[in-house]
């Protein structure tokens, strides 16, 4: 699978978490992205929600091995993570 | 373990210092804040002071715009993952007159510069 995607192929994707840091900056977005991705069992996707660009390309590379998908639309980055 | 000095009282610096911590905390690293001096004194208070009329309107913009979390919050942040721990400077308090059940309960205990140096690997000084 193409890592970008359109926001509406991404909508279609089955995750078991989603996290919603919308209005979030560094650090936390990155620090809440660990907080729910340790939660996640082996195989189960996170769909992670960002309005800020810098947050969605730290976290697209602290976890570049695990990212399945992205989007962008606007102010709005959608990232599928899987652990 | 990595040692996170706190000296400053201005919040900035102790937000970023706690910002530090809780992601070392977040990349499963032991860490320790060590609250030594004025930043007892801001942990014990409320509100944004960091000591410049500027740098306090930028941050409370900032916190209220929800950019900025009040210092519990960071700190519990980094306690979610167990690597985290922080320890009040008992000289410090006895200089500043700070006694234990002054301060907030995410203080974990109070202890000595010399057990905390023997066990850090790396030092921050803030």
């Amino acid at each position: 699978m193409r890592l970008k995607l359109s926001c509406e192929e991404i909508e279609k994707i089955e995750v078991e978490r989603v996290l919603d840091l919308s209005g979030e900056v560094c650090p936390v977005t990155a620090i809440k992205t660990r907080i729910e991705f340790k939660k996640l069992s082996e195989g189960d996707k996170i769909k992670v929600i960002l309005t800020s660009k810098e947050s969605a390309e730290n976290i697209g590379a602290e976890f570049r091995k695990n990212l399945l998908a992205y989007c962008t639309d606007g102010r709005k980055y959608i990232l599928i993570i899987k652990r | 373990m990595i040692a996170i000095i706190l000296h400053s009282g201005e919040w900035d610096k102790i937000y970023h210092g706690l910002s530090l911590a809780s992601m070392y905390s977040a990349l499963e690293k032991k860490v320790v804040i060590f609250l030594t001096y004025w930043s007892l004194k801001t942990v014990v208070e409320d509100g944004i002071n960091c000591g410049d009329k500027e740098r306090d309107e930028i941050m409370k913009k900032a916190y209220n715009d929800g950019k900025v979390k009040d210092l519990t919050e960071m700190i519990e942040m980094g306690k979610a993952f167990g690597n985290l721990e922080i320890v009040a400077c008992s000289g410090s308090m006895e200089i500043l007159g700070i006694k234990e059940d002054d301060m907030p309960n995410w203080v974990d205990r109070v202890g000595g510069l010399g057990e905390i140096l023997m066990n850090a690997d790396n030092v921050i000084f803030i």
